[in-house]
């Protein structure tokens, strides 16, 4: 990276964590009070070997007028009741790791290129859309439907059909 | 607001260009180009430079007690003994010599003094450049913390303090580096063609063993044409042996364990050879010729530093050998992101949590996307050591590498617990008359991985993984004897690609997809089966630190044996 695009992207990441992320930290809630939508059909499965675990592969879409930015780990996935339920989240459909071993990792957290890759966080313009997928845990007494909670709204996510993810 | 939009695509548009700022958790490294060099030939003449220890007379006559000659020529090697540390002997030779090691445990004293340094620490405090652009700027860590950086070493490091990182350093190129970030591209001026040699009857008479704080026990850094032969290496921070930027090499009866990643690892490098050599208990792979260069850069027109594929030109010749070697008990017995052009045959992969894996999964790694592995006639069998058992997991989180037990394998990386080969994002390779049996998930699992995976994303590349991979001949689920020893699934597959086929392999279990296309495949893209995605994106989130068994992902949990 030259200097000039060193400059450009330090100036960029500090006009993010000043002011796309909303109050507080930018990390925290979108900026954008909706405009998550799925983009095509969500496909849900159940888990192969895990009967309580489902996973949704998707697509989805900025439909809002400001760019998204989005953090994996924050997002929840709710049950009917609203209770947040154990789960994991990815703006990716396919499995990857990243570039540093388990017990290696940088003590200043994954530099941003390496989160965006592994789709950790995403920037996601108005009318783009990028590969989803979120897995979940249903506890006993956990009520379906669940959706996607992203802070400033959410997504429904349609019942698991008779699909096994294998 | 425009003005946000503008910075947060020139932010994106940072992210995208510099495959050169994405790197390895290594330096910036590129391929020696144009190439020259050759597989280097075993010597028993030339300078040399002899080590030993105090009771290597002893052991040389305890181990040679039942040949006279040999014993006699040790004997006479040791009068000629001038250094007890290896690194004496190596900074003492010029290029051409061999380094004669007579049996001992060779601990490396001098080197273990010299502080391992970090960024704004002594030594060469500021010898160390950014490889991953927004560290620290990003949102707060999903992942764990530690002391490590994402500052790495560069190459004027190696040059000026070599024994800081490395407890046996073999530097080549001596030039000092006016602009880290861009290296100049790899040459040898010195120490070229060195020869290092254990003189014990076996590998396991000359031991080399770290502090198990020192990167690499043995780096071997542009210095072209080496050849590693019969000592054992153990205990490194992240490998044993680490052949970084070297055109032309050979590591032969060599024994690589207990590595906190790597047992014998190969990075940017060409014309190598791995020959009998042996790896166990290593926390990544036992052996890694990672970012190989391509074939077709080997021997054709193709700038291996540029992007491209072998797709028009052809595979050409393999770019790294290896042969009669035997890896197990690791996490993975093979790995190789941008592996490409590798002739693997005549080896054993087994009991490791998986056998072989292949890859462009991650960014950084020059070769992209990787192609054209020939492995041929291995045994791939019983891959279903689970490292990642849950009481194992709780040890590795609390217990840094220095001080665990020596021998207990901490998994770096997440796995499928129960595979033979996965490709995940593999072009052109050709997996043919191998015995792959009793991997109790699956024998083969091929995978698409988009280019923007490793952070590419370049709309023409998008498809460019997942072409033409060819599986023919193999024995699945029986043993060589005879013995009925079945995989899981023989193959998975996410259907994903393009001219995938598969013919002429002896089954025993389902595959999946239950019907495998014969060659030469489908003539169009195939999008992947999102059925298949769903069983191993949610494998992702796996952190040993914070989510040990993530939600939807069943590769941590031993699969039953087949029936």
């Amino acid at each position: 990276m030259t200097s000039p695009q060193r400059a450009v992207l330090g100036g960029a990441l500090a006009l993010l964590a000043g002011g796309c992320g909303g109050g507080g930290s930018h990390a925290d809630r979108p900026r954008a009070a909706t405009g998550l939508t799925w983009a095509g059909k969500p496909q849900v499965y159940r888990s192969r070997g895990l009967p309580r675990d489902r996973v949704v592969i998707a697509r989805v879409r900025n439909a809002g007028s400001t760019t998204l930015h989005l953090v994996a780990a924050r997002l929840k996935v709710r049950d009917a009741h609203g209770r947040a339920l154990r789960a994991s989240a990815a703006f990716s459909t396919t499995f990857a790791h990243g570039l540093y071993g388990a017990y290696q990792q940088p003590a200043a957290g994954e530099p941003v290129a390496e989160q965006i890759r592994l789709g950790k966080i995403i920037y996601l313009a108005p009318g783009a859309s990028a590969p989803f997928y979120a897995a979940w845990r249903l506890t006993p007494g956990a009520r379906e439907p669940v959706h996607v909670d992203y802070g400033s709204g959410s997504l429904a996510i349609p019942p698991v059909g008779g699909q096994t993810a294998r | 607001m425009r003005l946000v939009r503008g910075l947060v695509a020139a932010l994106l548009l940072c992210l995208l260009i510099p495959a050169a700022a994405l790197a390895h958790p290594e330096r910036i490294t590129s391929f020696t180009w144009p190439v020259h060099g050759q597989v280097p030939v075993y010597r028993t003449t030339g300078p040399s430079n002899v080590v030993c220890k105090a009771n290597s007379g002893a052991l040389l006559r305890k181990e040679f007690a039942g040949n006279k000659k040999l014993l006699s020529q040790r004997l006479t090697l040791l009068k000629r003994c001038r250094y007890s540390n290896i690194q004496a002997a190596i900074d003492h030779a010029k290029s051409g010599y061999r380094i004669e090691i007579l049996p001992g445990k060779y601990l490396e004293q001098p080197s273990r003094k010299v502080p391992v340094g970090a960024p704004g620490q002594p030594p060469c405090a500021n010898d160390y450049v950014t490889v991953e652009e927004g560290a620290g700027q990003a949102p707060p860590p999903v992942g764990p913390a530690s002391n490590d950086k994402p500052d790495r070493a560069n190459r004027n490091y190696v040059i000026k303090c070599p024994n800081s990182k490395n407890l046996i350093a073999v530097v080549g190129d001596t030039r000092p580096e006016p602009t880290p970030l861009t290296p100049i591209v790899p040459l040898c001026n010195q120490l070229c063609n060195l020869q290092i040699e254990g003189m014990g009857k076996h590998p396991q008479d000359v031991d080399i063993v770290s502090d198990r704080k020192k990167l690499d026990v043995l780096r071997v850094d542009r210095a072209n044409g080496v050849y590693l032969r019969n000592f054992m290496i153990e205990q490194g921070a992240f490998n044993d042996v680490d052949i970084i930027e070297v055109d032309g090499f050979v590591v032969q009866d060599v024994i690589a364990r207990y590595a906190q990643n790597y047992g014998v690892l190969s990075f940017t490098a060409t014309h190598g050879l791995y020959d009998h050599d042996t790896a166990y208990n290593n926390g990544d792979s036992g052996l890694y010729p990672g970012s190989t260069m391509k074939g077709c850069s080997t021997n054709g027109p193709i700038d291996p530093n540029t992007y491209g594929t072998c797709e028009a030109s052809g595979c050409g010749n393999p770019s790294i050998e290896i042969r009669n070697s035997n890896s197990y008990g690791n996490t993975l017995g093979y790995s190789g992101t941008a592996g490409n052009s590798t002739y693997v045959h005549d080896n054993r992969f087994h009991d490791n949590a998986s056998g072989l894996a292949t890859d462009s999964f991650a960014s950084g790694h020059p070769g992209m996307p990787q192609e054209c592995f020939h492995w041929v006639n291995n045994q791939i069998y019983s891959n279903n050591n689970n490292v990642f058992a849950a009481d194992r997991q709780t040890y590795c989180k609390n217990t840094p590498f220095v001080s665990r037990k020596v021998t207990l394998v901490c998994p770096q990386f997440q796995s499928a617990v129960g595979t033979g080969v996965v490709i995940g994002g593999g072009d052109r390779d050709l997996l043919e008359k191998n015995w792959i049996y009793d991997n109790w998930r699956q024998g083969v699992y091929l995978l698409n991985v988009p280019a923007a995976i490793r952070g590419d994303n370049d709309p023409s590349h998008q498809q460019d993984t997942s072409n033409q991979n060819r599986f023919i001949d193999n024995i699945m689920g029986t043993s060589p004897s005879g013995k009925r020893m079945p995989n899981g699934l023989e193959f998975e597959w996410d259907s994903g690609g393009q001219g995938n086929c598969f013919e002429g392999n002896k089954m025993q279990s389902p595959s999946d997809p239950a019907s495998l296309p014969a060659c030469p495949g489908s003539s169009v893209y195939m999008p992947s089966n999102a059925a298949v995605l769903a069983a191993a994106v949610p494998c992702t989130a796996w952190d040993p630190n914070t989510n040990p068994e993530p939600v939807g992902c069943d590769w941590f949990t031993t699969p039953a044996k087949p029936k």
